[in-house]
């Protein structure tokens, strides 16, 4: 009898408590996870590239002391302008072009943590850390555990495991109470945040194509001076510079490379977002393989660049 | 404008540019006078540089708008996990109801056998 009455009720009970929920099932938080991790190594590859393009700029822009160039060393006095912000303002109106670069890199590397941020907080919505199925879980196993015993003390004879049945089926309503919510919230905010997430990726590509401008021009600062050393070196020393120049188109190319890379990788993240928010309908797998290789390619091409970069100093110091 | 197209007219410079050095390389190794090239190229480059800053200012202007945006869809986040943080409290209660339901049951159980 007390069996029966058991099973009856855990039954209505735990239909009563998922009453309401379409889909009950965990959600899958691996791709979530992926997704955050792509977004890091994007992340590092465009603070590595906005870098390397602020370098060679200060470089180039240092050069114009000693081999002439358009910069103005007036252009470094600062300026204190009344009003607003005084007396603590300070501005340089002509700053050199590395320092917008700094700024940009700023602004890049803000943004970048704030969707990080982002996608951490949706990990902890998929309930990646498992904390709340924990908390359920350990609740029911502490409930089954104190009525067995009671119903031991009791002289129940009815079986540990049918008066067991009645918390783990509260347990189990209970967990699917929360995924329910769980998808629902997620579902949401995926959808409501798409156009925020559109905006930033469309200003992450733009940063990798402004970037690119910089590194062609830096590129062209560095051949214009090659082009008159060039024709002034005698012919001895011209297989010397021809080496050099090919050293420079080759880390111009692959720096390139990179850019391109960083371009479609935050243009693949807002796409990735929409089929995530998809998938936490559908049910189906997001495939993050692109976005993944994407950022693999990356982390390869500017180790290779490193090791490049290290070697054209190493040379230059001979 | 959008910043691609802004983008295509630096690239056509930075191509024209690209061709005034390759021009002015050849002449400088006949011995021609390279003069009004080395001027042409120095007038892209300006060109070039100009634009560059401006690209690079206006993207700094959208990123405090998007900057915005983002913080928004952080909150909007957090105040779901708030409330799934109420859900499972929630949900323990009424395990703990059930669970306090269940002990009763043995009890009565007992009471009747």
């Amino acid at each position: 009898m007390l069996n029966r009455a058991c099973h009856i009720l855990s039954v209505v009970l735990l239909a009563a408590f998922a009453a309401g929920c379409a889909t009950t099932a965990p959600i899958k938080t691996d791709k979530f996870v992926a997704y955050h991790d792509a977004v890091e190594t994007l992340s590092a590859g465009s603070a590595e590239a906005l870098a390397y393009e602020r370098e060679w700029t200060y470089r180039n822009y240092l050069a114009q002391f000693t081999e002439g160039g358009a910069a103005s060393p007036a252009d470094l006095i600062l300026d204190f302008p009344t009003g607003p912000g005084a007396p603590f303002a300070s501005a340089l109106p002509d700053a050199p072009q590395y320092m917008t670069i700094r700024d940009t890199e700023t602004r890049l590397a803000e943004l970048n943590t704030l969707f990080s941020d982002y996608t951490l907080l949706l990990m902890d919505l998929t309930g990646a850390d498992a904390k709340d199925a924990d908390r359920i879980r350990s609740l029911g196993e502490s409930l089954n555990k104190n009525s067995l015993s009671a119903a031991q003390a009791l002289g129940v004879q009815a079986g540990a495991k049918p008066v067991a049945l009645f918390s783990a089926a509260a347990t189990a309503a209970a967990q699917a109470y929360v995924n329910h919510h769980r998808r629902e919230s997620l579902q949401a905010v995926l959808r409501d945040n798409q156009p925020a997430v559109d905006a930033f990726a469309r200003l992450g590509a733009d940063a990798a194509s402004i970037s690119a401008v910089g590194i062609k021009t830096e590129y062209q600062n560095d051949t214009k001076r090659w082009v008159d050393r060039y024709a002034k070196a005698a012919a001895s020393k011209r297989p010397k510079l021809i080496e050099e120049q090919l050293a420079l188109d080759e880390r111009t190319v692959a720096q390139l490379d990179a850019l391109r890379k960083i371009h479609d990788g935050y243009l693949l993240l807002a796409r990735k977002h929409a089929e995530l928010a998809t998938s936490v309908v559908t049910g189906n797998a997001v495939d993050l393989r692109r976005l993944i290789d994407n950022g693999r390619q990356l982390r390869d091409l500017y180790k290779r660049l490193r090791a490049t970069g290290e070697a054209a100093s190493d040379a230059h110091k001979e | 404008m959008h910043n691609h197209d802004k983008i295509a007219i630096i690239d056509d410079l930075i191509s024209m540019r690209g061709k005034v050095l390759k021009s002015a390389l050849t002449l400088k190794l006949s011995d021609g006078d390279s003069a009004p090239l080395d001027e042409a190229e120095q007038k892209l480059e300006a060109k070039v540089q100009e634009l560059r800053a401006a690209l690079q200012r206006q993207w700094q202007g959208e990123a405090d708008e998007v900057r915005r945006e983002l913080r928004n869809a952080g909150k909007r986040v957090q105040r779901r996990i708030t409330d799934i943080d109420k859900n499972i409290k929630r949900a323990e209660k009424a395990v703990e109801i059930l669970g306090q339901v269940e002990g009763l049951l043995a009890k009565i159980a007992s009471l009747v056998v």
